[in-house]
């Protein structure tokens, strides 16, 4: 089973210590387990829960950006779904 | 004295210790650079840095350009400097400068060589074959580690850098910086989104407004520029390893600078002038960071990447921290510190930081980086201006 590792109890998001097919299942660091919605690279980031468009995305405890989507439980969250908050040009 | 952790390293008439004892053939003009070029290729044990500016560097490009030259000659891993250059009166106030340092140094000027590189290239090499035979006899000395000043750096990061091989730096670190070490970080733009993580360790309200003010004017820099940050940084070869946003490389680069107080924030290739952990003005590009860290004074860096980046500097050995699983496999003849197999089962980046200060003693004690065997050092100082 792939594995992945959560921060902080506050993250929304974990990141891959394994690569992961669309519907395998990944253990979190926590115990959790929680399946992928689709095909994720090692060290990409998956929800581990979803997420309203425009909310902070949390890892390190701390907001990476917010999303642009909505976001479901094992959805990669990548530069698709994500937006940094710091040094936007066009402000949406 | 009680029992203090040292290296065999060579001990210096003035300032910490080295760890190299290179001469440095330092070209201060770039009219002159490939005559300095020849002179370091036909002379075995110097290091050549090349200035490609001069004439007309004014206001805090000239301060920082004059600074930034007398820091590299005075580096501790340079056991005598040869000056290269085609102004006369600037090499001599430069020269007095490092000999007021207590630094070994010799010039040959393209004046006094009648206008003739060839003639220039001939003295050079006399010179530099002299200060070399001397410096060559000198033997290491047991000398403390903690007058090592380290510099810390990522690049090419990946989110494995975050998970480990940057935290695992910054419990070296800490250890370091506790035991009465020095270690200087800087790369601003990599504080944006991790900025109060950073001021709160500040010593004092002021640094801890420096430490929020920098990483602001870039910001600014950056949108009055119309530049979207993501895509230049995180780069594009850190979007395709994994990292998305500014926020997120910025809090997992700063675990490389450990736990502790920050002391104060530098201006570029400014030496700390005591202990401690110290933030530092600089540009985020490896060879413009890496030469404030070597002007600086630093004799080592910690350089950790996640998809691998073989840039080193010239005249400080530069440790390359890795624990991206498939760059360790893939690049043996880049990383001096492998931490894959401690991410790969979960262990503490205590145990990595272990690995890092064993890699640490011997790099100082004389073994070399695997840059230094390939050579991929080089030294650019930052430009702040336009020359006139």
């Amino acid at each position: 089973m792939s594995r992945a590792i959560l921060l902080h109890p506050h993250d929304t998001v974990a990141t891959l210590l394994d690569r992961v097919q669309a519907g395998g299942d990944i253990t979190l660091s926590d115990g959790r387990v929680i399946r992928a919605a689709e095909d994720i690279p090692i060290y990409f980031k998956i929800a581990i829960q979803p997420m309203e468009r425009g909310v902070d995305v949390m890892k390190y405890g701390q907001t990476i950006g917010r999303a642009i989507d909505r976001i479901a439980i094992g959805e990669m969250v990548h530069t698709h779904n994500l937006v940094s908050n710091r040094a936007q040009v066009s402000c949406n | 004295m009680a029992d203090v952790a040292t290296f065999p390293g060579f001990r210096r008439a003035v300032g910490p210790p080295g760890i190299r004892n290179t001469v440095l053939v330092l070209s201060i003009t770039g009219l002159t650079n490939p005559a300095a070029r020849r002179i370091a290729a036909q002379v075995r044990g110097t290091h050549v840095i090349a200035m490609p500016y001069s004439t007309g560097l004014i206001n805090e490009d000239r301060e920082v350009h004059l600074r930034a030259l007398e820091g590299l000659a005075c580096n501790p891993n340079v056991g005598a400097v040869l000056i290269i250059s085609d102004n006369v009166p600037k090499a001599k106030s430069l020269g007095a400068g490092i000999d007021a340092r207590g630094q070994r140094v010799e010039m040959a000027l393209l004046d006094h060589e009648g206008q003739d590189a060839i003639s220039l290239v001939a003295m050079g090499t006399r010179l530099a074959a002299k200060l070399v035979r001397e410096v060559s006899g000198q033997l290491r000395e047991d000398m403390p580690l903690s007058a090592l000043n380290i510099g810390l750096k990522c690049g090419r990061s990946d989110p494995s850098s975050g998970l480990m091989a940057n935290p695992a730096t910054g419990h070296f670190i800490d250890g370091h910086v506790d035991a009465g070490g020095t270690a200087i970080f800087g790369e601003v733009v990599e504080w944006l989104g991790a900025e109060e993580l950073l001021a709160a360790r500040a010593c004092d309200p002021a640094i801890a407004a420096q430490l929020r003010n920098l990483p602001a004017e870039r910001e600014v820099a950056a949108i009055a520029a119309g530049l979207d940050l993501t895509g230049n940084n995180p780069s594009p070869t850190n979007i395709a390893a994994g990292l998305s946003s500014i926020e997120e490389k910025s809090l997992g680069g700063i675990s490389k600078t450990g736990t502790g107080q920050i002391k104060g924030v530098l201006d570029y290739a400014k030496a700390p002038g005591e202990p401690g952990l110290f933030a530092m003005d600089t540009p985020n590009y490896a060879p413009e960071h890496l030469t404030a860290l070597a002007a600086a004074g630093c004799q080592m860096a910690l350089f950790t990447t996640g998809a691998g980046n073989s840039f080193v500097s010239g005249l400080i050995p530069t440790l390359k921290v890795c624990a991206n699983r498939s760059s360790c496999d893939k690049l043996k003849e880049q990383f001096d510190v492998t931490l894959d197999d401690l991410l790969d089962q979960n262990r503490p980046a205590t145990e990595g930081g272990t690995r890092i200060a064993k890699a640490v003693l011997d790099t100082a004690a004389g073994r070399l980086t695997w840059g230094e065997i390939l050579g991929e050092g080089d030294d650019i100082v930052s430009r702040f201006g336009a020359a006139l």
